[in-house]
């Protein structure tokens, strides 16, 4: 059973959320929460597997939200719910700790599958969020030896960011698609880690 | 266990000048000649004050003496301007030696009689001595502000203002300005800190004080660092570093050291950040001062706390608690137990942690400094959060976040950049404007001699117009263009926040009720229709939003949209494709109108393909030659005549006339059964 908990602000896109997984088998729902704070408190003491979080909300707001969580709880898994795909707030909310998106407009099967898929290590990727991990990685890191890309994974964000899709990467590196999932669900960890200690790192500055 | 991330605060040293009182300009050697051999008393008197005024900075132990020489002497012959100069000198020596009550005590007197004088002496020699008395509120303002007392301070060295201003002397108001610049800074008013910065360096380049403009270089390199414009900080820093270097200024070197090593840490060079802080320590050490010598210590604290070695960093923190405690600096003392209270977090000695904190906190709003308040707020939620007690933990990172908003809003950052634009701007106007006078009073000298030479000016200066009016015609279609852009920039929030969430509700609400309803339901196939069209609007919008996107132009992110677009959308198309596309895209910047036209060009043949062809294959490439790309697109469909007019809908002419509009070209090809090839080709510049 995947317990998974929702925390988006529209009450009629919740709603249809939270019957999708109620509805759906090898699902369960850990909780529905319209604002961040709500659902921070509640998740810090009983988390669950997979939090389907809304990016903006009323008070804190989604990114901030993963932030936090993943601090306390750092197996849960976050995926983002947007409007766009090539939203910047989403780029945001992976650097802070989640590993996945879905539009909000998917269709029912769609969203499970993304869910299903997460829940297997699997992540998704589009060329713009490629080109800004690579970027991101290119700064002058804190600890360098530790946090680097393997080459293999610089190669796969150098396809992605070129628009290749996952099997024609598979095909050209001759590896599975499956292979190719980790490998980017791997990246993220190393996207998290990386801001975790950016933001330690921002001690002297002050920068908001 | 969990992780409390808490930020830590160091000031960047700050430079401040002094106002000590001296007469002449002599080198020490000459001054101590004219100790030896003077035989006036009031010679003597002024050598002493000026010999003090010249070393307080470097040894205020000895300044102190020499003054009181000064100030005995002059007793003696009532010599009195000499006295008030000696008042002045002696609380200057003592307030960098952080004994403010004493120092105080001595400008009070120093004003008293800067008074008596103003009354007894002859009109010409008012203007020397207001400037002795601007001298001493300036130093009465640092003292306060030495001690967080800025509402006193400001005060102070407002007074000093207008003495300055009322007496025409530049020197001292730029000074001025830069020390009023520091108080606003220490109560986090950044934008008002830069107008006074500014000031300063407008002033001192006015005057050609480049050892000057190292002050208001290095304070306005600080403002930066705070707002997270490193790049623009370390400009600042450098050229700073450079004119104190080549000046031998050792001392003030010291703060720079401190202010390139911040940056260094902030940007993870740990080692090299190590060594700057140490050698200003070194540099400070051997001055004996104590301020700076706190802020380096707090800083090789803050940079030990970032290699994870806690027991060190909490050691520096401590010896610089104890220095700022010594002097009385508030201010300085809520940072350092801001600081040691994240060290004993790390450590795990919760209680002192906590202890740490409630002073810290206690000491920051009694200075009512935002920053430090903010930082208590931030370790509170920490520590709240490592005791799991989240509830509170999340209500003091409420408000920490409400205080760090206040500092840094969006308010703050336009008006840096209207400040910076504005002085900018009157530079190149003073500058213009000095050239201006020369070239008309050379002119004037020639007229005299020969007319002719005036009609070259007067060319010349045509010449000079023409190029102001081509200028300002740039200027203003600039400002049309970001004008455009910020518009841009709105209606696509809006799509995006706006209409995008609504229409988002609309297709999610569809999609729920449609599952609510059976097959053969005729409410099913409606509403599947209408979350369909929902999704197919906000997929529209969605590329609306990335054609006017003002910000990644170039050939590199555009291909790889369009490389993904075209393979997402041709196979859920069930259209098999393959795209060729060269290894290396040129990295050239491009206009958004190219990245729109060529986008919707491909985009369309797409569209056309999955619409009319049933083709089951496609292929499209690119290839790029110097100054030209071309592009394919073909596929294995039906085909359609060309030639006959009926079939160039909007779309083929709309395609045509994009390439176009972006000097390009657009060729189609078809037979009937033969299926289609598009070729486009267009610039690359």
């Amino acid at each position: 059973m995947i317990s998974i908990a929702i925390i988006e602000d529209d009450e009629d896109i919740r709603e249809s959320l939270k019957i999708l997984i109620q509805t759906t088998e090898g699902f369960e729902c850990a909780g529905a929460f319209a604002d961040a704070e709500t659902g921070l408190e509640f998740l810090t003491g009983n988390p669950a597997d997979i939090v389907l979080m809304d990016i903006h909300l009323p008070g804190m707001d989604g990114i901030e939200c993963v932030r936090r969580l993943k601090s306390v709880h750092p197996e849960m898994l976050f995926i983002m719910c947007t409007i766009f795909q090539n939203d910047d707030s989403v780029f945001n909310a992976l650097k802070a700790g989640a590993t996945g998106y879905l539009l909000k407009n998917d269709d029912p099967g769609t969203i499970i599958d993304a869910i299903h898929e997460l829940h297997a290590g699997g992540s998704p990727m589009t060329p713009q969020i490629a080109r800004r991990v690579i970027e991101s990685f290119k700064r002058p890191s804190v600890n360098e030896d530790i946090h680097l890309l393997t080459k293999r994974e610089m190669e796969i964000l150098g396809f992605l960011a070129k628009g290749f899709r996952y099997k024609e990467i598979a095909d050209k590196l001759f590896v599975s698609t499956e292979t190719i999932r980790k490998h980017i669900n791997n990246i993220y960890q190393k996207l998290h880690v990386q801001s975790r200690t950016d933001a330690l790192n921002k001690i002297f500055g002050e920068r908001s | 266990m969990k992780k409390a991330i808490f930020l830590l605060v160091v000031i960047a040293s700050i430079a401040k000048l002094s106002f000590c009182q001296k007469q002449g300009q002599e080198k020490i050697d000459s001054l101590f000649t004219a100790l030896q051999f003077e035989k006036e008393d009031t010679a003597k008197v002024n050598a002493f004050n000026t010999l003090a005024c010249e070393i307080a900075i470097y040894n205020p132990d000895t300044a102190i003496h020499y003054a009181s020489k000064a100030l005995a002497l002059a007793k003696e012959v009532n010599y009195e301007i000499g006295i008030a100069n000696a008042y002045n000198n002696i609380g200057f020596g003592l307030s960098f030696l952080g004994i403010f009550k004493e120092a105080l005590k001595n400008f009070n007197d120093a004003l008293m009689v800067y008074d008596e004088l103003l009354i007894s002496s002859a009109q010409a020699n008012k203007s020397k001595i207001l400037k002795g008395k601007g001298n001493v509120y300036n130093n009465i303002g640092n003292v306060y502000d030495d001690q967080s007392d800025y509402a006193e301070a400001l005060k102070n060295n407002f007074t000093a203002l207008k003495i300055y201003q009322e007496i025409v002397d530049k020197r001292e108001l730029a000074k001025t300005y830069n020390n009023i610049g520091i108080i606003y800074e220490n109560l986090g008013d950044y934008a008002e800190a830069l107008i006074n910065y500014f000031a300063a360096l407008k002033l001192n380049e006015e005057l050609g004080n480049i050892q000057w403009k190292v002050y208001n270089l290095n304070n306005i390199g600080g403002i930066y660092r705070k707002q997270g414009d490193y790049d623009e900080a370390l400009k600042n820093y450098f050229t700073a570093l450079k004119i104190n270097e080549e000046f031998g200024n050792k001392r003030e070197t010291a703060g720079n050291l401190n202010n390139i090593g911040i940056i260094y840490s902030i940007q993870g060079r740990y080692t090299e950040a190590l060594d700057h802080f140490f050698a200003a320590l070194k540099i400070n050490e051997e001055f004996g001062n104590k301020l700076w010598k706190a802020i380096n210590l707090v800083n090789i604290g803050t940079v030990y706390f970032n290699q994870g070695n806690y027991a060190n960093a909490l050691e520096n923190h401590s010896a610089a608690l104890k220095i700022s405690e010594e002097i009385g600096n508030k201010n300085r003392m809520a940072i350092c137990y801001n600081n040691i209270a994240s060290d004993y977090m790390k450590l795990k000695k919760i209680s002192e942690a906590s202890r740490s904190l409630k002073n810290g906190f206690k000491l920051a709003k009694e200075v009512g400094s935002l920053s430090d308040i903010k930082d208590s707020y931030l370790g509170f939620s920490g520590l709240d959060s490592l005791q799991g007690n989240f509830k509170q933990s999340l209500e003091n990172y409420k408000m920490y976040i409400i205080y760090r908003d206040s500092l840094v809003n969006d308010e703050n950052l336009k008006k840096t950049m209207q400040i910076q634009m504005q002085y900018e701007f009157d530079k190149r106007e003073s500058l213009a404007k000095a050239e201006q006078e020369k070239k008309d009073a050379i002119a004037l000298e020639e007229l005299q001699k020969q007319k002719l030479i005036r009609n070259g000016f007067v060319g010349g200066f045509s010449v000079l117009l023409i190029f102001a009016v081509i200028i300002s015609i740039i200027m203003r279609q600039r400002e049309k263009i970001k004008l455009i852009k910020k518009e841009r920039n709105r209606i696509s929030r809006e799509l995006h926040d706006d209409i995008g969430a609504e229409l988002t509700r609309i297709t999610v609400i569809s999609q729920h009720l449609r599952k609510k309803t059976t097959e053969d339901d005729e409410m099913y196939e409606k509403l599947g229709k209408i979350s369909e069209a929902g999704k197919k609007v906000l997929g529209s919008i969605g590329e609306i939003i990335w054609t006017m996107n003002t910000q990644k132009n170039n050939l590199e992110s555009i291909f790889a949209y369009i490389r993904r677009y075209v393979s997402e959308y041709l196979e859920m198309n069930g259209i098999e494709v393959s795209i060729e596309f060269p290894d290396k895209i040129p990295v050239n910047s491009v206009s958004d109108e190219y990245r729109r036209n060529i986008f919707l060009v491909i985009k369309e043949a797409i569209y056309n393909i999955t619409k009319h062809s049933k083709a089951t294959r496609v292929r499209v490439s690119m290839n790029f030659r110097k100054r030209w790309a071309e592009c394919e697109i073909s596929d294995n469909g039906t085909g359609f005549s060309v030639n006959e007019k009926q079939n160039w809908g909007n779309g083929l002419t709309n395609m045509n006339q994009r390439m176009k509009d972006i000097g390009g070209n657009f060729q189609i090809s078809s037979d009937k059964n033969h299926g289609t090839l598009i070729r486009l080709t267009f610039p690359v510049r």
